[in-house]
Parts: C-alpha cells; sequence; structure tokens
C-alpha cells in the first residue's frame, strides 16, 4: 500500500516512490540527485534523466530524455524506458525529472497533467520517480501545487500541502489531508486534469480529514466541467455525505456518487 | 444592537398572523377555524406545530391531500433551519397554484435557552422578510399567552397581523420599517480561550476548537461537523471581515459555545436561511452553518462589526 512519507534524504527513495525535491534557490540539481543516480548502479536500476541536453548530458548522465525534443510525450518515453529495463534485466527504472516551467503561452498547466502521468506510472510500473523543482524556478503557490500531487517528499523547503492526491493501487486516486478554501482550486484544477484523460475518476476518500463547502464546491464544478465524466466518492466520512447532500449537490446534473 | 436594512415588509402575497390564545381548547378552536376557512376557499393547509398540537387538530381533520401535517422534529428548535422549511413544505402546492395556509408554532416549551428564544422571535421577524417576494400565503402563527404572556409584546412586533376574537387585524406592534430589536449578547462564560486567526490560520483554529471540544466531551461528528461550521466562519472573516478575526470558546449550560468576531458586515440578514441552488456560486457556508449546529446566532452592523456564535450541545 503506497502511503505519503517525508523523505530525510533522496538515499531513502524506495520501489514506486515519485518524491516532490524542492531545491533552495541556491542548490544545483545535479550535485544535490548525484547520490540517486548513482545508486542505480549499486541498486541495479536503470537510470534516466528527463532534462534540458546542454544541462543533463555529462557522465552523470546515462540516458538523457529532453522533453524539447521528444517526438512523443514524456510519458510514452519513460513507459519505454521502463519496458526496455524489464527485458534488461534491471530491477526497475529510476528516473530524475528537473522540471522547468514551461515557457510557451497556456502551457502553465502542463506540468499538471505531466506529474498525474508519472504519478500512476510510478505506482503502476514501481519506477523510482523524483521531480525535482528549484525555487528559483517556481513561485510558491505553483510549489504547494506541485506538492499537492506527490505522494513523497524531500528537500530542504518547507512546502507541506494541506492534501495530497496520489495513485491507489486498485485504479483509483487517494485524496488524503484536508481540503479546504485554501486549497480548492488547486483541488479542482487536479480534479479536471484527471477527468480530462478519464471518463470516471475513483476518489478514495478514507484518509480524507477535512472537505469544505469551497472544497465541494470545486468538486461539483470539475464533475460538470466536461461531458460524460463522473467522479466516484468511496469512504468519504459521514459529514461529507452529509455536507454534500445539504449543500444542494446530491443531483443528477452533477455526475458525483457518494459510494461506502 | 439592531438588524440592517432592508427591514422586511409583508409582501402583497404573503401574510403572516399571530394568534394569541390560552390552553388547549383555544388552540384547537382558533386552528380549527382557520383551516376551515383555507378549506372553503379551496387553499391547502401546512400545518407544522409540536406532535402534541398536531394530535389535537389530527383528531378532528384527518390529513389529506389539502391539509397535511408535516414532522417539524428536526428543524423547530432550529430557527435557522425554519424558512428553507417552509419553503419546502409549501413548495408542492405552490407548484401547483393553489393558495397555501400554514399553521406554525414553536415548541416553545421545549426552549432551551434565552438566546434560542430570542433567535426564534428574529426568525418570526424574517418571515416577513424572506416571503415578501414570494408566492401568495398566509401563516397563522398560535403562540400561547397562558405559557407565557411576558413574550407577547416581542412576538406581537414580528407579526403584521393579530388574529383577535376569530378577527384578524393589522397588529399595532408591528412596524414595517423598524429594524429587529435584538437582546444583547451575553457575556462569554469564564473560563474562555481566545485565538486570533488569520489567512493560513484554519488548521490552527479547528486544533483549537477540537481541544476545547474534546474538554467538554464533544468527539467525532458532532465535533466534524462543527469544525466544518467554524471553518465557514472563519473563511468568510478571512476574505469577507477584514482578512482575520477572533475566535472565543466556551461551555455554558450543556452547550459548547464558538464565537468569532470580525470586523466585517453581513449585509443580507437572511444569509444563509434559504437552500442554495446546485449552480449557485457560493453562498454555502452559512447555510451549511445553520444546518449543522444546534443554534447560530449573528448579530452584524457596518460600525461594530460581525458577531457570530455556534452553540453545539454536549453529550449527556
Amino acid at each position: 500500500m503506497r502511503a505519503p512519507r517525508v523523505l530525510p534524504t533522496l538515499d531513502e527513495v524506495d520501489i514506486g516512490d515519485h518524491v516532490c525535491h524542492l531545491l533552495d534557490r541556491a542548490d544545483d540539481v545535479i550535485d544535490r540527485s548525484r547520490a540517486f543516480v548513482a545508486d542505480g548502479a549499486l541498486h541495479g536500476d536503470k537510470v534516466v534523466i528527463v532534462g534540458s541536453a546542454p544541462q543533463a548530458e555529462s557522465e552523470f548522465a546515462p540516458l538523457v530524455l529532453d522533453p524539447a525534443r521528444l517526438k512523443g510525450s514524456l510519458l510514452a518515453a519513460v513507459r519505454r524506458e521502463a519496458a526496455a529495463a524489464d527485458r534488461e534485466g534491471f530491477r526497475s527504472l529510476r528516473v530524475l525529472h528537473h522540471v522547468m516551467p514551461s515557457t510557451r503561452r497556456g502551457r502553465n498547466g502542463e506540468w499538471l497533467r505531466s506529474e498525474l502521468d508519472l504519478e500512476e506510472f510510478a505506482a503502476d510500473t514501481g519506477a523510482m520517480v523524483v521531480c525535482a523543482y528549484s525555487g528559483a524556478d517556481w513561485d510558491l503557490p505553483a510549489l504547494q501545487q506541485i506538492s499537492c500531487v506527490h505522494p513523497h517528499h524531500v528537500g530542504s523547503r518547507s512546502v507541506s500541502p494541506a492534501f495530497r492526491v496520489y495513485r491507489a493501487e486498485e485504479e483509483g486516486w487517494t485524496v488524503t489531508g484536508t481540503v479546504d478554501s485554501d486549497g480548492a482550486v488547486a483541488f479542482g484544477t487536479i480534479l479536471c486534469a484527471l477527468l480530462a484523460h478519464a471518463p470516471t475518476v475513483r476518489l478514495l476518500c478514507h484518509t480524507l480529514e477535512f472537505f469544505d463547502a469551497a472544497g465541494m464546491s470545486a468538486l461539483a464544478d470539475a464533475a460538470r466541467h466536461l461531458p460524460e465524466r463522473k467522479v466516484v466518492l468511496e469512504g468519504a466520512n459521514e459529514t461529507v455525505r452529509l455536507a454534500w447532500k445539504l449543500s444542494g449537490f446530491a443531483i443528477p446534473d452533477i455526475p458525483v456518487v457518494m459510494a461506502p | 444592537m439592531t438588524a440592517s436594512s432592508p427591514t422586511p415588509l409583508a409582501g402583497a402575497g404573503y401574510r403572516h398572523e399571530l394568534y394569541p390564545y390560552s390552553g388547549s381548547d383555544e388552540f384547537v378552536t382558533g386552528a380549527l377555524d382557520f383551516i376551515q376557512e383555507a378549506l372553503d376557499g379551496d387553499e391547502a393547509v401546512v400545518v407544522a406545530v409540536p406532535q402534541e398540537k398536531a394530535s389535537l387538530l389530527r383528531a378532528e381533520i384527518r390529513e389529506n391531500d389539502i391539509v397535511r401535517y408535516v414532522d417539524t422534529s428536526g428543524v423547530a428548535r432550529h430557527p435557522g433551519r425554519l424558512i428553507a422549511a417552509w419553503q419546502e413544505w409549501i413548495k408542492e402546492h405552490v407548484s401547483e397554484g393553489r393558495p397555501v395556509r400554514g399553521i406554525g408554532e414553536s415548541p416553545w416549551d421545549e426552549v432551551r435557552s434565552a438566546a434560542e428564544a430570542d433567535e426564534l422571535r428574529y426568525h418570526e421577524w424574517l418571515l416577513n422578510m424572506a416571503f415578501a417576494q414570494g408566492p401568495a400565503w398566509w401563516l397563522l402563527c398560535p403562540y400561547d399567552v397562558a405559557r407565557d404572556k411576558s413574550a407577547l409584546a416581542e412576538m406581537a412586533r414580528c407579526h403584521p397581523e393579530i388574529r383577535r376574537d376569530g378577527r384578524t387585524v393589522p397588529c399595532e406592534d408591528y412596524d414595517a420599517r423598524a429594524p429587529y430589536a435584538f437582546v444583547a449578547l451575553t457575556d462569554p462564560c469564564d473560563p474562555y480561550e481566545e485565538f486570533l486567526y488569520t489567512s493560513g490560520d484554519l488548521p490552527a483554529l479547528r486544533e483549537k476548537i477540537a481541544a476545547c471540544a474534546q474538554q467538554h466531551g464533544l468527539t467525532g461528528r458532532r465535533l466534524r461537523e462543527l469544525h466544518l461550521a467554524a471553518t465557514e466562519v472563519a473563511s468568510n472573516s478571512i476574505r469577507h471581515g477584514g482578512g482575520q478575526g477572533v475566535l472565543r470558546t466556551w461551555g455554558e449550560d450543556r452547550r459548547l459555545v464558538c464565537e468569532f468576531r470580525d470586523a466585517g458586515y453581513l449585509r443580507d440578514p437572511l444569509a444563509g436561511r434559504t437552500m442554495p441552488t446546485a449552480r449557485q456560486v457560493g453562498g454555502r457556508g452559512l447555510w451549511l452553518v445553520h444546518q449543522l449546529c444546534d443554534l447560530v446566532e449573528i448579530r452584524s452592523t457596518p460600525d461594530e462589526g460581525t458577531t457570530i456564535r455556534l452553540h453545539t450541545e454536549l453529550p449527556e
């Protein structure tokens, strides 16, 4: 069972982990990740660096995937590498992803879709994915939203998300923590991203501690955002279920199902 | 303290009548007369009175398609839920285009506190505003003066009409332009806890409330509901009340009271008292607060800001 963890160092990264590595402005991604990459040889893992080629190319990087030069999606590329690693007898695939903001207009939200893809990839294949974000490149609200879609966290920066959405092992997404007015926008954005790629999204809410009216509105808005979509909330406590009904959201126009 | 404008004006289609009576016989006589007038005029009747009073009327007039006795147990002692309840109770008849009469009496014998009594009277005053623009209907409010005559004048100030000697006459104590005269909030009971909150403090605020609640034995579902209500009120302080507020918590007469003060002004006295629509943007916070708490007191003026008290009954 995957569960959120705060890791003291990248040495603790384990099979199937999807780690958000938040770096200080002065930190160098290569320096801070060198041990993680080197441990690939120690444990028999294939290592892939995702980042701009000039930065990553060196003896440090056995295999570099530059998102700007990929013909297909990043997800397709890492899935290919994971399959190859399996064929070649490696234990697993280690992915170090140095995430840079997109400079193209209208593509600022693409990282979220990419992170959800990588989260699903790590959970499904057992790959170890470390996403390195530099404080020099990302502002705090963005980093908080980024943290929400990683079950694992390492780094000196104290960005602790109130809630996390991560891949559960049973074809669903676990929602844990607190979704209130401070995180409702991020929650809604994540849901829209999930619904854009799946007709039904299962949210496993057994460890969802708190869900307020703003969070519920975000859920309702996301659910009716696209046609022919459905959100299934499983394991939400009776207060969430009551508040959902009291809020007037328990109607056919809003395709959200509250399941036991 | 007085309530804000707009002052409630009885709508052309809405009649709100106080019926002072003394004892069960007078209650039954007056209520049956009112029902019979409705039936003679082909009007529907909704009866929302305490169970024992309903039994007296049922013995005379059975429930049918025209006369309906509604279960008030979930709302009668929660003043903030009553306007929405009436909207729901009359909805079916209104949709058929049939004029509706209602008989509504609060269970005054069971009122737990002076605060609850005042909120019930405030609800009566708000009814005039809530239905001012709505469909035609006529609400009779029986009030037993044999139980307590002292509050009759306060009740009269909330009703545009009054029934005397079997006749409906204008109520002289009612002033459509006068604001509601609130009773001042009581002082917090000692000892009370205080916590200043601002953006980012909602988790800490919930922890403060949980600590106080646990001292008073409030846990589980009821604590989660209080957390939700408290979060909605505090979020309003942060977004609309000057960015911050002060929480006070204390125990009082087997209740946990959470008080929130901020610099904002709640312009609409009906906020949170009518059910939100599914497509409504925002406006659910106070609705949930009224639905989840046992009693809600709201005082708001442009000069003094807003004070909201949430009362939660403690387990025996």
